[in-house]
């Protein structure tokens, strides 16, 4: 490009700093450089929004301009700048003389002998372009060889950084013999010093040494941004990128921090392309702009096109069946099981009462099970679908627990803390896998996250309470392995009432055999197995983006309840307690407050998902649907216990009431042999052996002796 | 050599491939009438490169007879490989005008180039960098049948020694031509491992502190990044030149093009080029600088003028022609169902042989031994079968261990095989699943970065009582997941990555392995594990029967599926325990039956067999 060309862009990019308003009384740039010059700002942030604005009439010309050849355009704009501030600074008579300036002032005058002092060297502020409003962040592995010298913005993660080092911009040199002083610009990362003075006075004789306190350095800082792992295809690995960091873009980043990062994109200046010498040329970013995110933002990608497709889907009459089936397709049936999931992605409203009390809107599930009736596949999907999940196991792989931990740093050796997998899906889902497994510790710790949402430390000097905000979805196996239908479900499920109590819903999944249903699930699995995929039938799920921003959306709704359908609650509540108290000592589960608020949930995420901001009637009754199913679950055991008692069952529960009583692991063969006589059962103690040594209960060594596994 | 001058253009790529490439360039530029800006295309290249592949002239294998030292400059060669790691894209001058000439000049596809004078003009282009290591596991008998002949490339037409010795000076033209032993120098480091016993492969590295802040040097076998550590083959850093998406990390890749290996430049030689030219030393990341650039001799660079995506079993029943060619990775093995019984046969014979003469269980090993995931939904893998054996502890046998014999076994028979012991001390040693390393950038390969179709063989006899560390735990959470979904969880830091695997998994235990498997067979040995003898003809057979058992097409027809969902409603009478889940393994379990017999399609009386097989296996879980 010629600089006939830029001449006449640097009229313009004069204009613009001298007179572009934007609304504001003052131009907006001259109060910036009024700041620089007082000392308030090193640096001169230009909103290529502004430039598009002022070059509208212009056909975007200049900031096209600006964003190709975007290096040679910051140098334009900051001598533009120097020019603009030049004159300021005569016309202020009140301006305040530093040490600095009036040094600088006497080596301006000063022209000699030497080389003079650049205007850079003056200069103190760095030229930053911040992206135009609306720039959407473009993919790490979309910037090609041909975005070299472009201003582009790209989103990423902050993997490695350097120290913030001082860069040389501009030396200065002192001859010794005759106190001449030198001027170098240095443009690169490396220079070759000026040897000996050039004065006619010493003529050579004497060398130069650099004067830290006259030379210009600017805050240096290297990063390392790898692409973020939404943005990766599959197969493959992030890419990578190295950004420099210049004045006031320094330490805004540390390592894991997501940002926004803009700057121009160029090739790294290598020393010559001679000899045997290599090819190729290493590229950077050189940052303009660094926004760092707020922790991953759960950003769905509602497009216009999925928009208009979900709003089909809210019109379809069974929405609610229908979301739910779309859950895990591949799992054929638990539709029930599905639908408290989907609750549970949809969430009731949290509500702050005014004396500060807060009642969460969190759906906590509870599944219980058999192994083998693909809990561990739901909770997996169920992190695959919502906006922020997170899958751990109740013993949780890394040391650090399910809470929180305060653990020393390697390298500073400081105590730091780090949370945990709860602390961690914080406002998102935590799905807990094996809960029955958790350590006593983490168990304590649970009571405290699934009702007062928040997570309370006080370890090694460090007291403090952390945010929890997480809808807790557990997954636990049977006590004893397998569903055992002659005990009672509180003797099943091996957790503290107080904790079940916080779970909203408890879901007992079995697989019991039904001529109906097998069908299908024969034609499921053959379909599965054919195909490659479900049975289409006359059923075509929702896909897993579809269900995540219709559930994201559906969370925006506030949904309130009317008085009529408080009232319903009311009776609905006071009608369930009634019949429990009827029941006596029948009754699964205790009715409390709890529930009352639970009803209250369920129907509010039922409203949600209608995408409607009132509960109805017939949410309510819903959500009291929903919750007798899911008392059924556990119920309907109890129905089959009554009918069938297996001896074998009854011995094997006799003898582990026995080793609980006596709080040993151990029974001997006498012992079993007595408690099998004096039930009457003795015919079906060696049988009760192997088959619960089969099931992985206990162990029995040669001589019958029994052992607990844990 | 019908082609022979039928095809001019492909004779003149073999004959000299930089001068063709340059041609074409010339042409191309010719053809936009030189007004144009020179373009970053293929110039027909590749095109070229393809046909001359298909008509079936043959290319060293730089990994195979003689290894890579025998390498020529200049010469078309094949590099059989997997894609260990990505690294970033390369920028480089990709053309350019000398100064005082008008011609362009392009240095594509080549490492370096020796520019008599100034550059006047130049174009960036943008080129694609793989890390690529010889295929983990694969047994030595793979790619034989194509190995180009020995004497063949003595006579070649520019075959002589001497030349080569003088003509791969391409870094250092002025240096004195080094005697060849001079690549021995690095190549220590090389022999070094190649000795290395396979036991102790897995024992712990030099323990590894991340981030430092201090500069520290990789060690050889971190550099070199294999997955799994005795490795006597060379990895290359390969590149790409065209802008296509489709190689994938762990693909198995086939490439075709020009190899850089320059074994007189020492690390001592680059350190001092480093200080001269400062090339390297462009940013404050110089760890990772000095690991992505190691001297040409240790990590070769190869550049790709054309390559395809392929499967280790394609090496076994294709020829280099129909691999190139093939657009589908599924066919058929084609054999007759008499070969397809003899193969079987033997097959059975050596397995229950190795397992102490245990033909039922041989059965089953069979089974996972043709087992590929082939269809991936997004909870389901289906078409993987994992195997425990139960109660293969042995105390001493003049054959060794069971694990050593099956392992011996399964390497004749599978294109690529990895034998791992599972104890606490390797579980601690390191992390088995790949993992970023941030202060190199690099991918950190573990034993569980393996190619699709590779037989994991894991030996858990060996296993005692003691502590596992964070890494040991995960180590056992990456296998379970292998086990059930098959997924391997690689570890950056900030994130985890899903990568699917299709890794077939035996596991060989004393009692019932803390890894769950989808069948758990007790072993019933009546003799010492032993070894047997096949013939050429017969090996041959049986690789060719299963790779292309595991590369079958596999059908289920309208009336057979009918069929078996009534077998299955009946079933789940019969038995509640059956759930969704094992319906999934027995319908996988039918499938490899099917496989085993040489069909490919699933029928009744398979489906009725394979739960007859359930029913035996369950049996003897209750009585042992």
């Amino acid at each position: 490009m010629s600089e006939e060309v830029y001449a006449h862009d640097r009229e313009l990019i004069r204009g613009f700093l001298e007179t572009f308003k934007s609304g504001a009384a003052k131009p907006l740039y001259i109060i910036a450089m009024q700041e620089i010059i007082d000392r308030q700002s090193c640096s001169m942030q230009i909103e290529l929004q502004h430039v598009k604005e002022f070059s509208e009439a212009e056909r975007d010309q200049l900031v096209r301009r600006v964003v190709s050849n975007c290096k040679r355009y910051s140098t334009i704009f900051a001598e533009e700048i120097d020019k603009i501030m030049a004159r300021m600074i005569e016309s202020s008579s009140m301006h305040p003389d530093d040490t600095a300036d009036i040094v600088l002032r006497h080596h301006f005058g000063d022209h000699r002998n030497g080389s003079a002092a650049p205007g850079s060297l003056r200069r103190h502020f760095d030229v930053f372009f911040k992206p135009a409003t609306g720039t959407t962040p473009i993919k790490m592995r979309e910037i090609r060889a041909k975005m070299i010298g472009k201003y582009v913005t790209f989103k990423g993660m902050c993997t490695r950084l350097t120290d913030v080092k001082p860069l040389m911009e501009v030396a200065c040199y002192t001859c010794e013999g005759c106190g001449q002083e030198y001027f170098q610009e240095v443009t690169d990362t490396q220079f070759i010093p000026i040897q000996f003075c050039q004065s006619q006075t010493c003529n050579k004789n004497f060398a130069l040494f650099i004067e830290t306190r006259a030379s210009k350095f600017a805050k240096y800082q290297e990063l390392r941004i790898q692409e973020l792992s939404e943005d990766v295809p599959v197969g493959h690995v992030p890419r990578s990128m190295s950004v420099t960091l210049i004045g006031d873009m320094t330490r805004k980043l540390s390592p894991g921090d997501i940002a926004n990062i803009s700057g121009i994109f160029l090739p790294r200046q290598s020393a010559g392309y001679s000899g045997s010498s290599s090819l190729v040329s290493t590229t950077y970013l050189y940052a303009m702009s660094v926004e760092p995110l707020k922790s991953q933002q759960a950003e769905s990608e509602e497009t216009p096109e999925l928009i208009k497709r979900l709003k089909d889907i809210s019109e379809i009459p069974d929405i609610y069946t229908y979301l739910a089936k779309s859950i895990a397709p591949e799992i054929y049936g638990h539709v029930d099981v599905k639908k408290a999931l989907l609750l549970l992605l949809c969430g009731g409203v949290t509500r702050k009462l005014p004396d500060g009390v807060k009642i969460r809107g969190d759906i906590h599930v509870c599944l219980m099970g058999d192994p083998g009736v693909a809990k561990s596949q739901l909770l997996k999907h169920i992190v695959s679908i919502a906006p922020r999940a997170v899958y751990t196991t109740g013993r949780g792989s890394s040391g650090v627990g399910l809470t929180a931990s305060i653990q020393r740093d390697t390298v500073t050796t400081e105590l730091i803390l780090e949370g945990g997998a709860l602390v961690l899906a914080d406002r998102g889902i935590c799905c807990i896998d094996e809960f029955d497994k958790m350590d006593e510790s983490d168990r304590t710790a649970i009571h405290e996250v699934m009702e007062q949402q928040t997570v309370s430390i006080a370890k090694a000097g460090i007291t403090t309470t952390l945010n929890a905000r997480t809808t807790v979805l557990a997954a636990a196996n049977p006590a004893f392995g397998r569903y055992n239908t002659s005990a009672t479900p509180q003797e099943n499920i091996n957790l503290p009432a107080a904790l079940l109590s916080r779970f909203d819903l408890m879901w007992l999944i079995l697989d019991t055999p039904d001529p109906d249903s097998d069908v299908e699930l024969a034609r499921h699995v053959m379909c599965v197995h054919r195909e490659g995929r479900p049975p289409l039938n006359s059923f075509n799920p929702a896909s897993a983006s579809e269900l995540r921003t219709y559930i994201s959306i559906a969370r925006r709704f506030e949904p309130y309840i009317p008085e009529d359908v408080s009232d319903s609650i009311a009776g609905a509540y006071v009608g369930i307690r009634q019949a429990e108290d009827e029941a006596g000592n029948e009754a699964t589960g205790y009715t409390t407050a709890r529930t009352l608020l639970s009803i209250i949930r369920l129907a509010e995420a039922l409203a949600r998902l209608r995408w409607s901001t009132v509960v109805y009637e017939k949410d309510v009754e819903q959500a009291l649907k929903l919750m007798k199913m899911s008392k059924a679950s556990l119920d309907m055991q109890k129905a089959a216990t009554a009918q069938l008692s297996d001896p074998i069952e009854t011995l094997f529960l006799i003898l582990r009431n026995w080793a609980g009583e006596n709080s040993s692991e151990l029974i001997t063969c006498t012992v079993a042999h007595q408690l099998a006589a004096k039930n009457s059962l003795l015919d079906v103690l060696s049988t009760c052996l192997t088959e619960y040594t089969a099931l992985g209960v206990w162990v029995t060594d040669a001589e019958n002796n029994i052992t607990f596994i844990e | 050599m019908a082609t022979m001058g039928a095809d001019e253009d492909i004779d003149a790529l073999e004959r000299d491939p930089l001068g063709f490439i340059q041609s074409a360039f010339h042409r191309s530029l010719a053809t936009h009438d030189g007004s144009h800006a020179v373009s970053d295309g293929d110039n027909g290249v590749r095109a070229i490169v393809s046909r001359l592949v298909a008509s079936g002239r043959p290319l060293r294998e730089i990994n195979g007879a003689g290894g890579i030292e025998r390498s020529r400059e200049n010469e078309l060669v094949r590099f059989r490989a997997l894609v260990q790691d990505m690294y970033e894209p390369e920028y480089y001058i990709g053309a350019y005008v000398r100064e005082g000439d008008s011609e362009w000049t392009t240095t594509k596809y080549c490492e370096h180039i020796d520019v008599k004078g100034t550059i006047a003009q130049r174009a960036l282009f943008e080129r694609r960098v793989l890390y690529c290591v010889p295929v983990p596991g694969e047994q030595p008998w793979v790619g034989e049948a194509e190995r180009v002949d020995e004497t063949a490339d003595e006579e070649g037409p520019r075959g002589e020694k001497r030349e080569r010795e003088e003509t791969s000076m391409d870094v250092c033209p002025d240096a004195t031509p080094a005697p060849r032993s001079a690549a021995m120098l690095i190549r220590p480091d090389l022999e070094r491992t190649k000795k290395a016993n396979a036991e102790d492969h897995m024992a712990p590295d030099t323990p590894e502190q991340i981030g430092e802040g201090e500069a520290r040097e990789e060690s050889i076998d971190q550099l070199l990044n294999f997955p799994l550590v005795p490795e006597t083959r060379s990895p290359c850093i390969v590149k790409v030149y065209d802008d296509d998406d489709s190689l994938r990390l762990n693909d198995v890749v086939e490439f075709v093009g020009l190899l850089y290996y320059s074994p007189e430049l020492t690390a001592a030689e680059r350190d001092k080029e480093m200080k001269d030219d400062n090339v390297y030393a462009t940013s404050s990341f110089i760890e990772e600088d000095n690991s992505k650039n190691p001297v040409s001799s240790l990590v070769p660079r190869f550049h790709a003028l054309a390559y395809k995506v392929t499967s280790q079993n394609k090496f076994v029943n294709s020829s280099p022609v129909e691999r190139f060619t093939a657009t589908d990775l599924e066919t058929s093995h084609g054999l007759t169902p008499e070969k397809v019984a003899i193969a079987r046969g033997k097959l059975l014979d050596m397995i229950a042989n190795a397992l102490g003469g245990d033909h039922f269980a041989a059965e089953l090993v069979l089974m996972a031994l043709v087992s590929r995931v082939h269809t991936r939904t997004d909870l389901l893998s289906l078409g993987k079968f994992s195997l425990n054996l139960t109660g293969c502890k042995v105390e001493s046998s003049e054959a060794g261990t069971i694990a050593h014999v099956l392992s011996s076994v399964l390497g004749l028979v599978c294109p690529s095989v990895a034998h791992l012991p599972l104890t606490v001390p390797s579980l601690n040693a390191r992390p088995w699943a790949p993992r970023k390393d941030y202060v190199y950038n690099r991918l950190r390969a573990g034993p569980l970065q393996l190619a699709a179709s590779t037989v994991l063989l894991l030996d858990e006899t060996k296993l005692d009582s003691g502590t596992l560390t964070q890494i040991g735990v995960r180590n056992i959470e990456s296998l379970k997941a292998i086990s059930t979904v098959q997924d391997v969880e690689y570890d950056f830091e900030y994130h985890q990555m899903q990568m699917p695997v299709d890794i077939p998994l035996i596991i060989l235990s004393d009692r019932k392995s803390i890894i769950p498997t989808d069948s758990v067979v007790p072993l019933r040995r009546v003799r010492n594990p032993k070894l047997i003898d096949a013939t050429e003809e017969e090996l041959t057979l049986m690789r060719t029967f299963i790779a292309g058992a595991r590369m079958t097409k596999h059908v289920i027809s309208e009336k057979t599926s009918v069929e078996i969902e009534a077998e299955i409603v009946e079933a789940r009478k019969a038995d509640a325990a059956i759930t969704q889940e094992s319906l999934h393994r027995m319908l996988t379990m039918t499938r490899l039956r099917a496989l085993n017999y040489g069909q490919t399609e699933l029928t009744t009386q398979t489906w009725k067999e394979t739960m007859e097989i359930n029913r035996r296996v369950a049996e003897r879980a209750r009585v042992v």
